[in-house]
């Protein structure tokens, strides 16, 4: 009982601390890597639009990331009541 | 030196981006910090809802990082020379317009995300309507976001 308790706290603290890297990380790594392989590097643009582009792209990774958190929250809870039931 | 980009044009820009980080992470901070306490209150009671009450404070921290992209967009347009005065303004102003948003956007969120995961604990229907909520002050901050880099481009 205490043993299932445990590991279900680890397994909540642990999509918690991933889905959080994620969303701090994924945006920061996602405008500078687009702006210098694929605007900069791929495209050639110039100096403006290529920023705002990969601004656009970083933004894009930012909300997909928290749709993701919040469909998680909302259909990963549902299973909890059961394990405590018995 | 032409006219029109005189030794203090940079200064408007600087300023520019620094409002943009430093409202943003007003804003943020407040909204973490008054979600959080409401988290803290809840999950004495209902421990097992804290993966669903931490989004306020997520959703806060996404204030955060609009300010940190505008505030990249404007230092990176920043020169030593040939900086004029108009893309000062253009820059201050799209600091401003984003710095100022996700104030108003992270003070809505910690409001909301005290009242609602409060509530949350007692009705767990309640969650739908406050994440639509978050959203809708989500949402002002990204059209900051949009005004700034708007102005970015001009």
């Amino acid at each position: 009982m205490a043993d299932i308790k445990e590991s279900s706290e680890l397994q909540v603290f642990k999509t918690v601390l991933l889905h959080c890297l994620v969303i701090t990380t994924l945006p920061v790594f996602s405008f500078f890597s687009s702006k210098i392989f694929i605007f900069d590097g791929l495209l050639g643009l110039d100096h403006i639009p290529s920023n705002v582009y990969s601004a656009g792209v970083a933004i894009l990774v930012l909300h997909v990331a928290l749709g993701a958190f919040i469909y998680r929250a909302y259909f990963d809870d549902q299973s909890k009541p059961q394990t405590k039931r018995d | 030196m032409a006219e029109n980009s005189p030794i203090y044009a940079p200064f408007f820009g600087v300023m520019g981006a620094a409002s943009a980080i430093i409202f943003s992470a007003l804003g943020a901070a407040y909204g973490t910090a008054k979600s959080g306490t409401g988290i803290a209150a809840m999950s004495v009671m209902r421990p097992e809802l804290i993966m669903k009450s931490i989004i306020p404070v997520v959703m806060a921290g996404i204030i955060a990082i609009y300010g940190l992209v505008v505030a990249v967009l404007i230092a990176g347009g920043l020169e030593s020379s040939n900086y004029t005065l108009y893309k000062g303004f253009v820059h201050l102003g799209a600091g401003l317009a984003v710095g100022f948003s996700g104030l108003a956007a992270g003070f809505a969120i910690g409001i909301v995300g005290d009242a609602g995961v409060r509530g949350t604990a007692q009705q767990p229907r309640l969650f739908v309507g406050m994440i639509l909520i978050l959203i809708f002050a989500e949402v002002l901050g990204l059209y900051g976001l949009i005004v700034a880099i708007y102005l970015y481009t001009k």
